[in-house]
């Protein structure tokens, strides 16, 4: 950004592949390699031998033949990649807490050297956040997708009985590592590459439940509209290309032994950029646009989330959206963040999104009967109210009153926190749904009443979960909210309050426009309480319907995944402090450069 | 004497106390035969307290009188302590501290209160354990009235005793709820919760005024003391534009309180209430508060600063005095309803205090000190009288009510068919229904013609002295110059000094001379106990007027310089028997217009009211029946004068004018069409607007936004190539705003 | 709970359990004084039991019976709302113990402005500057009284009305947060209090409500939610025009701002003594809008009052008790915690706004009272009517209206529950709210007709009981600041009388003989109020009675508040308001 050398723990730049530095700078990713190996061989582990030839010695060749009762259950796959996710969040966590070594992964020689990736606080946090959110939804899954042990009589439906877990967790830890990827990129080439391997990989994930048709249905639209969002994207990035010649998200200056290698980043061409640069821009934002779900993009999101299983549905408002951001916070933040005085070009177009998506989002929310596609509309929302934080940061550095440096990060913290915390009560609130699922669909808002005399635990989590999306407090989405507000605000204020410590005065127009983006996310956050409510009085009020007066099913590992998740939607709200100062390193290491 | 101050606040405390006490064993031991027996179900605790309080007033009057005699005349001022403190800002915008405190001041007036409420006070319990515990319709919750009555004396004692315009207020306002309550007694009657609901309502109209003259006082002084209000320099020092507002304010107050026009509808439905309750709140004390509170008017009027200045405020005193007196006589003409009788009689002497108030104030306010002082003692002795004459007639009607109530039952007993709700049939208030009772209740007869006779002014009797005295002094403000208007005032209390004459003898003559028109009032013994008490004590008291007279009482609450003493009696009694009779002035000269006037009241009150009276409605009593000799030569005298003089008031009777006056003029029609025509329709459409327009908007944000949400949902079509067209237009919108900017 | 232990076996456990709590809070409530004397220096902690015990007490509470299998909840009823009651009491120990000055001999009527007792501070969110700080001054602790009050008179008043075994614990997690409120002196903290206390009172009108409860109790979290969404968005800014101290960098406040109130009031009062307006006129003007319209929002003002009246007519009698007693409080605390005391400027500036506000509220809101054909209702709109007299207090910027305002959140803090309890008990007894449906009550149930004359007559400013005095004050400093608008309150006395003498006359009297009682209801079923009921109302209208006839008990603090607010936040404005009288 501003300053050429960052201060802090320098980077250590290793060659991609080089040497096994590059394993332990990029641990957690191959474990997720390796859970997907794993998914791939186990499950056809059998008893199958063969015999030497001329000889009676049959050798044990496990591939094939009748497998054992463990490779061949159901729970099999689910916990394999379960294991794998636990492993790698662990050690992402690990790297974060102790104050690892930040890498910078690069590859290629002298002159035509880039950078691919860069594994710090940044990456790290978001890798947890992935993992975290598809572990949860892989232990619902347990309980989501039961299966029959297999029976004495071998049958071929004893053979495959599992097949389907399996792709289902092959997937999932697909769209894992492919996230991971989009968290450490460098490279705007890197970052599609891992976008599109996630992306691929949860468009079959949300057609994966394919007795449904509308499953398959939303699946398949989801995936038209999302490619023709990726090319635009994809159009628009190797519009960069011709116009830079390189795809560097920020520039870099390696001190390498043969001297100093300056690797001119996008950030520094933008500062005279042009309309090529801008049309480039636009398409990009169009395809991650998309991604997050910004109106008028969001379209399929609904239908996609309708259609999916619950836990994928959860993953899609988490864990994918967040992605998305990724990517926006690196085009916008890094990329075009003009130097010095006045606001991005962005500035208007993005505050303007921002607004319709908080808006269309909560209005079309507070009259759609299905759950799913309230939760659907409702991320929509949430969307808007990060780019409204976003656009913030666009101000920054704005007229007469400058914005102090941490005004950003602070922004890109509160952007962090919220998709961190998101993923304990938006993800929760799914998986109360698949609960429901289980017991016969969650598709009519009818599924919930009478939740709190049937189960009053999940009701009362699922109370909970809205509250805290809404942003009731004290939980979770309240400080959230708080955080995002607090960061538009402090840019929209930028230095008044020195300036008034000084005896100075500022008049209340002095204040940045942004300003109202934070009304703006009050009111909606005001409207949006409307529909969570509801559910609310559906629950505690309404009468269970006739069919539905029994208890709810065990699914006790689903249970867990809500217990802890409302857990984390209360803790995360009466003591996030902790979890504040990580993201805050977090986006300080975003900013700096290596 | 100090320690009698010391004890004074026990006067209003006792009271206070003795309320829950009565209430809670009521509560605990209703329908108890020794309750209802020996404690007379909480009368027999009342009664008691009262005793106390009224030994305790009286040794504070003693205290006081002796205390004057001896010279020192300044008023006795006792602190008990402070109520709320704060802090103002002041003109200058600096903090002034502040505190409200309660105090008893003890000055003549006072006084003369504070004996007349408690020896009435004292009176009214005793008659009520005769008349209310003896009564059916009372059974088992006598306790509720007594209890109410109790609070009702302590609210009176305190506003008599406070020492500042607060307090008073307080306890103004104190007397104001017990009136609600004791009229409202027979809740279950609709016309008597209306009747209450009016008095609580029309007499809070004036309370208002009076508060928010209250207001005023306390910004112009700082303070609601009478040390500091009554400081002539402070009243210099006040702005004479507010004082005047807050005066006029205060008065209004004052008019809700005493039942003068325009605030007079409530005094006659308040005689929904039991008949102690109207002797005793609405006769003898309660409306006499309006009257203390502009006789306290009187420092701002006395006050160099306000010389002139008041002068129009002390004649709208008088005006409505006049204006009422005049009309209240008229309308009590041709009531039936004998309470009712007494309630218009009643507003009509208090609008003459008030017209000899506003002479008074109006010689003060100009310049003639002696005259104003004349006045004021007049006008104060004439509420002296007028309280003991009043509450002894009512308590004698009541007696009479009663005993007719008694004959009526014992009668429907006898005859055997006895249904419950008889009182609808027969009205034992209806003086068409009584007649001859003159030897049925010799007592009630004889106290109720004594009360009459000092009503209506027959000379040497209770009101006698201080009528003359009101009437003079009107007349003598219309003489001089600038008091021109007091004509008006002058000449209507005059005229009514002979309708006061008519009616009340109207209805003596109809209640107790000629034949029992109905079979009941041919039955009605006098037997009820403790009733007799309190009428004999009254007539004693009332009869003694002349002595009073004699102890130049007038002179003594009127002017701080002259004192009672028992041993110039007769030269005083001289004294004013002259000036009563040959209107001497105080240089010693006669005032011929003012003897005219005296005579002319004379004949007017005494003659000619009276010999219209008993040629219309007196009568012999039936034979065998003989009359206490006290009163007999009265009866034979109306019977001598009805025979041989007919007069046919036909044409009077129905004229319009009659029919006008039986509907009291039209005022409580006007109020009713006021409140129900405006007022609550009003209300209703207030109502209305909240509901449809303020809440509506709120209900049509959530109804637009369930709209809105419909039709952006529609846009959702469901296929993939309406998403892909949708993204593809934000595209374009999207370079479009980039475009604009960059 | 294990499926083979017998419910008796349970119930028993349970029993033994809550009773032990319930014993324990009673030994507790009684031992306290003693305890405490020696502790009296270093009591300053000591409201942090009073918010957390309450709201732990209801959780346990809650979690203990909402586990039991069916059946055994109701059985829990009693034990639950016994424990309920003991806690309450147990708190109420506390605050009188504070007040009465059993807990050290503190002083409320000596503190300055901006000065607490018990001031306490712990960090919670150390990265934004959050602490959790408490501390009680002469506005905040009666506030605190209050509440500690009524809740347990609630408790007693709907002891049978409102069955059900969450119902008291409710309760308590009200009086919890709403003593967060009161003792917070971090907005932030404030802030999440306040909106804490819309969740019980949500549920609370949810489960026991009348039959348009779930509309009511929507539009009762929406419509004050929105309103404090605002006012947090005025805090929000308002911190960040502080100057970010590399003090609090260094001690890891990122923002290196805080959310304290004292803070925020020592830099106004800076201001203000150096004569300059703090912040600036426009920007003091614009938070002042934001904060107030959250505060008037929950006072409620016309016209922002239209989610009182639905509230209150469908809540149960508790809830109403609560809502009017202490949570329309909030609104007028707030503004005095807040805005009144950082933006005096602000407050001169628009003192003929809120005098226009003030007026309507008062006489608009004492003419519809007269339209209105529901008991409840009309004694809703009378809330209204009376909060107007509140900010007509604060209107009028004097020391006097200050303290006669706050006396009248106080008053009407004791008399408002009790008109709501007569109105829930007509309804619990006679099923119906109608004005005019029934006749000659007093006849039946002469302890309701007692009571409700009383509480009529203590709302409508009777001398010698709570209300007067707040209305004689505030309408003192009126006359001195506005002169003759002083007419339309007193007009306004007379109309309040109007209405609830009407709505007597047509409810408990009359009905000659016979009592006239709603359709469908037989005459054996006229019974008067409960035991319960009857303890309730009785302490209430001995509070009553007790401060209207020595209102000193409690004046002088509140005095002693208003007094230190202007000498030390209004210097710059004596000048206006000495023009103003």
């Amino acid at each position: 950004m501003t300053s050429d050398v960052d201060e802090g723990s320098q980077a250590v730049w290793q060659q991609l592949f080089s040497d096994g530095q590059t394993l332990s700078a990029l641990m957690p990713e191959f474990v997720m390699l390796m859970g997907i190996i794993a998914l791939i061989v186990v499950p056809n582990l059998g008893k199958a031998r063969i015999r030497l030839p001329l000889t009676k010695i049959r050798i044990p060749w496990l591939f094939g033949g009748q497998r054992f009762k463990a490779t061949s259950d159901p729970r099999m796959p689910a916990i394999i990649s379960i294991a794998t996710l636990l492993i790698s969040t662990i050690l992402a966590l690990a790297s974060l807490m102790g104050n690892a070594t930040r890498w910078i992964l690069y590859s290629g020689e002298s002159t035509n050297m880039i950078v691919l990736l860069k594994v710090d606080g940044f990456a790290r946090i978001f890798e947890i956040l992935f993992f975290g959110a598809l572990m949860l939804a892989a232990v619902a899954t347990i309980s989501r997708m039961p299966a029959s042990k297999p029976s004495k009589n071998l049958s071929v439906k004893a053979l495959i009985d599992n097949r389907r877990q399996v792709d289902f967790h092959i997937l999932l830890l697909m769209s894992g590592l492919g996230m991971a990827i989009v968290a450490l990129s460098q490279d705007l080439f890197m970052l599609f590459l891992g976008l599109e391997l996630a992306s691929l990989a949860i468009y079959v994930l949300v057609a994966f439940h394919k007795e449904s048709k509308a499953g398959t249905e939303g699946g398949v639209k989801y995936f038209i509209v999302g490619a023709t969002a990726s090319a635009i994207g994809l159009y628009g990035m190797s519009l960069l290309y011709i116009w830079h010649g390189n795809l560097q998200v920020s520039s870099h200056i390696f001190y390498a032994d043969s001297g100093v290698i300056v690797i001119q980043g996008l950030d520094r061409a933008f500062a005279n950029a042009d309309a090529l640069a801008y049309i480039a821009l636009g398409m990009m934002l169009v395809g991650f646009g998309f991604k997050v779900s910004a109106v008028p993009f969001h379209f399929a999101a609904p239908d996609a989330y309708s259609g999916a299983s619950s836990p994928i549905a959860g993953v899609l408002a988490t864990a994918s959206k967040a992605m998305g951001f990724i990517g926006l916070m690196r085009i916008l933040l890094l990329i075009s963040l003009p130097e010095g005085d006045g606001s991005a070009a962005w500035l208007i177009c993005l505050a303007t999104l921002s607004v319709i998506t908080m808006t269309w989002g909560n209005i079309a929310a507070l009259g759609s009967d299905n759950p799913k596609r309230m939760l659907a509309y409702s991320s929509v929302a949430h969307a808007g109210y990060m780019m409204a934080a976003l656009t913030a940061v666009g101000a920054w550095r704005w007229g007469h009153i400058s914005a102090p440096e941490e005004a950003a990060t602070w922004v890109v913290t509160a952007i962090m926190f919220h998709l961190v915390v998101l993923v304990t009560f938006k993800l929760g609130a799914f998986l109360v749904l698949a609960l429901l699922e289980l017991d016969g669909g969650a598709s009519r808002s009818g599924a919930l009443s009478g939740l709190a005399r049937r189960d009053p635990v999940i009701a009362a989590s699922m109370f909970i979960f809205m509250l805290s999306l809404a942003g009731v407090p004290p939980l979770a989405g309240f400080m959230s909210k708080f955080m995002l507000i607090t960061g538009i605000v402090n840019v929209a204020a930028g230095d008044a309050g020195s300036l008034i410590a000084s005896g100075g005065i500022t008049a209340f127009g002095d204040l940045h426009w942004v300003w109202w983006l934070a009304f703006a996310v009050f009111i909606n956050s005001a409207i949006s309480l409307f529909y969570y409510l509801r559910i609310g009085v559906i629950m505690f009020f309404e009468e269970a319907e006739s069919d539905r007066r029994r208890p709810l099913p065990r699914a006790w590992f689903l249970r867990l995944a809500i217990w802890s998740c409302a857990l984390g939607a209360f803790t995360f709200g009466v003591a996030g402090d902790h979890l504040i100062v990580l993201c805050n390193n977090a986006a300080e290491s975003f900013f700096a450069l290596s | 004497m100090m320690e009698a101050n010391e004890l004074a606040i026990l006067i209003p405390v006792l009271p206070i106390l003795a309320m829950p006490v009565i209430l809670f064993l009521g509560q605990l031991f209703n329908g108890n035969a020794k309750w209802k027996g020996f404690w007379k179900e909480g009368g027999t605790i009342s009664t008691a307290v009262m005793a106390i309080v009224f030994l305790l007033s009286l040794w504070l009057i003693v205290g006081h009188v002796s205390a004057f005699s001896e010279g020192s005349d300044d008023a006795i001022v006792t602190d008990v302590g402070n109520w709320v403190s704060y802090q103002l800002f002041t003109e200058h915008g600096d903090m002034k501290a502040q505190d409200l405190g309660f105090g008893m001041q003890l000055d003549h007036v006072s006084v003369m209160l504070l004996f007349v409420a408690s020896f009435l006070c004292l009176l009214i319990s005793i008659f009520s354990m005769g008349y209310m515990n003896t009564d059916k319709i009372n059974e088992n919750r006598n306790h509720r009235f007594y209890a109410e009555f109790v609070l009702f004396c302590a609210g009176m004692f305190g506003m008599v005793l406070a020492d500042n315009f607060l307090w008073l207020f307080i306890f103004w306002e104190i007397m104001g709820l017990c009136s609600y309550l004791l009229i409202g007694f027979y809740y279950e009657r609709p016309s008597a919760s209306y009747a209450a609901k009016k008095a609580f309502l029309t007499t809070r109209v004036g309370d208002v005024f009076l508060f928010v003259g209250l207001l005023i006082m306390h910004a112009e002084f700082g303070s609601w003391d009478f040390s500091v209000v009554f400081n002539a320099a402070n009243i210099g020092a006040a702005d004479a534009g507010l004082i005047k507002a807050m005066l006029l304010l205060m008065f209004i107050g004052a008019v809700g309180k005493s039942a003068q026009f325009p605030l007079h509808v409530w005094l006659p439905d308040a005689m929904e209430g039991p008949t102690p309750v109207s002797a005793l709140i609405h006769a003898a004390t309660m409306v006499n508060a309006g009257l203390y509170l502009v006789a306290r008017m009187f420092p701002f009027f006395a006050a160099p600063a306000m010389a002139g200045e008041l002068s129009d405020v002390a004649l709208l005193i008088a005006m409505i005095g006049g204006i009422t007196a005049f009309m209240a006589a008229a309308i009590a003409f041709v009531q039936k309803d004998i309470k009712k009788v007494l309630a218009y009689s009643t507003m009509s002497q208090l609008a003459y205090i008030f017209t000899g108030l506003g002479a008074s104030l109006w010689f003060v306010n100009n310049g003639h000190d002696e005259l104003a002082f004349f006045a004021f003692g007049a006008s104060m002795f004439h509420l002296f009288n007028h309280a003991m004459a009043k509450g002894m007639l009512f308590m004698a009607s009541g007696s009479v009510i009663h005993e007719m109530h008694h004959a009526h039952h014992h009668l429907e007993h006898s005859e055997g068919e006895h249904d419950e709700d008889d009182e609808d049939h027969f009205d034992a208030q209806d003086m068409d229904n009584m007649g001859g009772l003159a030897s049925r209740m010799p007592i009630t007869a004889i106290a109720m013609a004594v009360g009459s006779a000092s009503i209506i002014g027959i000379p040497l009797i209770g009101g006698f002295w201080s009528k003359e005295g009101i009437v003079g002094s009107a007349w003598k403000a219309a003489m001089y110059d600038g008091g021109g208007l007091f004509i008006i005032p002058a000449i209507l209390v005059l005229l009514t000094a002979g309708m006061t004459g008519f009616y009340m003898s109207r209805m003596w003559f109809m209640t107790f001379a000629g034949k029992p028109k109905t079979e009941v009032a041919a039955h009605v013994e006098e037997t009820t106990p403790f009733i007799p008490i309190p009428l004999v004590t009254l007539t004693i008291m009332t009869l003694g007027g002349i002595i009073f007279a004699g102890l130049n009482f007038a002179g003594w609450l009127g002017e701080n310089s002259s004192n009672l003493s028992l041993s110039h009696a007769p030269s005083h009694l001289w004294h004013e028997i002259t000036h009563a009779f040959l209107a001497l002035g105080s240089d010693g000269k006669i005032d011929p217009l003012i003897l005219i006037i005296t005579w002319t009241t004379i004949l007017l009150s005494m003659v000619i009211g009276p010999f219209y009276a008993m040629s219309l409605y007196g009568g012999k009593l039936a034979k065998g029946q003989k009359a206490h000799w006290s009163i007999a030569w009265i009866v034979a005298l109306s019977g001598r004068i009805h025979s041989s003089y007919k007069f046919d008031n036909s044409v009077w009777a129905e004229s319009g004018l009659s029919t006008a006056l039986r509907n009291r003029l039209y005022f409580d029609q006007w109020y009713d069409a006021l409140m129900l025509k405006i007022v609550v329709p009003f209300s209703y459409a207030a109502a209305w607007f909240d509901r449809r327009i303020i809440d509506g908007v709120i209900k049509g944000i959530e109804t637009g936004s369930q709209e809105a949400s419909r039709n952006i949902r529609s846009l959702t079509t469901g296929s993939a190539r309406d998403y892909i067209m949708m993204a593809a237009l934000g595209t374009l919108a999207l370079f479009l705003l980039i475009w604009g900017v960059a | 709970m294990s499926k083979n232990m017998s419910k008796k076996a349970i119930f028993e456990r349970e029993f033994s359990i809550v009773a032990t709590l319930v014993v324990g809070a009673g030994a507790l409530l009684l031992s306290f004084p003693l305890f405490f004397e020696e502790a009296v220096g270093e009591i300053d902690w000591i409201t942090i039991p009073m918010v957390a015990f309450p709201i732990l007490g209801s959780i346990i509470l809650l979690a203990l019976a909402s586990q039991q299998p069916r059946g055994m909840k109701e059985k829990m009823a009693f034990p639950v709302k016994a424990a309920s009651l003991g806690f309450s009491l147990f708190i109420l120990a506390i605050s009188s113990a504070l007040f009465f000055g059993w807990l050290g001999s503190i002083d409320w009527t000596t503190l300055k402005i901006n000065e607490y007792n018990m001031n306490h501070e712990y960090t919670w969110i150390n990265s934004l500057g959050i602490s959790w700080h408490v501390g009680l001054d002469g506005l905040s602790f009666p506030m605190l009284w209050l509440t500690t009050l009524i809740i347990p008179i609630t408790m007693i008043t709907t002891w049978e009305e409102n069955s059900g075994w969450y119902h008291h614990p409710l309760l308590l997690l009200m009086e919890g947060s709403l003593i967060g409120v009161f003792v917070a002196l971090d907005m932030f903290m404030f802030y999440v209090f306040w909106e804490l206390t819309l969740i019980p009172m949500f549920f609370l009108i949810l489960k026991w409500g009348g039959k348009d409860r779930r509309y009511a109790a929507q539009k009762f979290f929406l419509y004050t939610f929105t309103a404090s969404v605002i006012m947090l968005l005025g805090l929000i800014t308002l911190y960040f025009l502080q100057d970010p101290s590399q003090y609090l960098i260094d001690r890891g406040v990122l923002t290196g701002r805080t959310f304290s109130m004292i803070d925020m009031t020592n830099n106004a009062q800076m201001a203000a003594n150096n004569g300059s307006v703090w912040l600036g006129e426009s920007m003091q003007n614009a938070l002042f809008l934001m904060l107030m319209l959250g505060f008037l929002v929950k006072l409620p003002a016309v016209p922002f009052h239209t989610w009182l009246p639905d509230a209150h007519v469908q809540a149960p009698t508790s809830g109403s008790m609560v809502l009017a007693g202490v949570m329309l409080k909030m609104g007028a605390y707030g503004m005095f915690r807040l805005p009144l005391t950082l933006f005096p400027h602000a407050l001169a500036e628009y003192q003929y706004l809120l005098l226009a506000i003030g007026m309507i509220s008062l006489v608009y809101g004492s003419i519809v009272c007269l339209g209105q054909t529901n008991l409840k209702r009309m004694v809703a709109y009378s809330s209204v009517s009376h909060m107007g007299i509140v900010i007509l207090g604060i209107a009028s910027m004097q020391p006097l209206g200050f303290a006669g305002a706050i006396f009248m959140m106080f008053a009407h803090g004791i008399i408002s529950p009790m008109l709501f309890s007569v109105c829930g008990s007509f309804k619990h007894h006679y099923h119906t709210l109608e004005i005019g449906s029934t006749r000659g009550l007093a006849k039946a149930s002469p302890f309701l007709g007692v009571y409700m004359m009383f509480s009529w007559m203590a709302s409508l400013g009777l001398p010698l009981l709570a209300g007067f005095v707040a209305e004689i004050t505030v309408l003192v400093a009126v006359w001195m600041t506005f002169g003759w608008w002083v007419l339309l309150p007193a007009l306004v006395l007379v109309i309040t009388a109007g209405y609830y003498l009407w709505s007597m006359q047509r409810t408990i009297f009359e009905g000659s003989g016979e009592v006239v009682l709603p359709e469908g209801m037989a005459v054996e079923d006229a019974r008067d109020i409960s035991p319960w009921e009857n303890i309730g109302n009785l302490l209430m209208a001995l509070l009553i009675v007790l401060f209207g006839v020595l209102p000193w008990i409690i004046w002088d603090m509140m005095s002693a508040y208003a007094n230190a607010h202007f000498y030390f936040n209004m210097g710059g404005l004596l000048n206006l308001v000495a023009g103003g009288a």
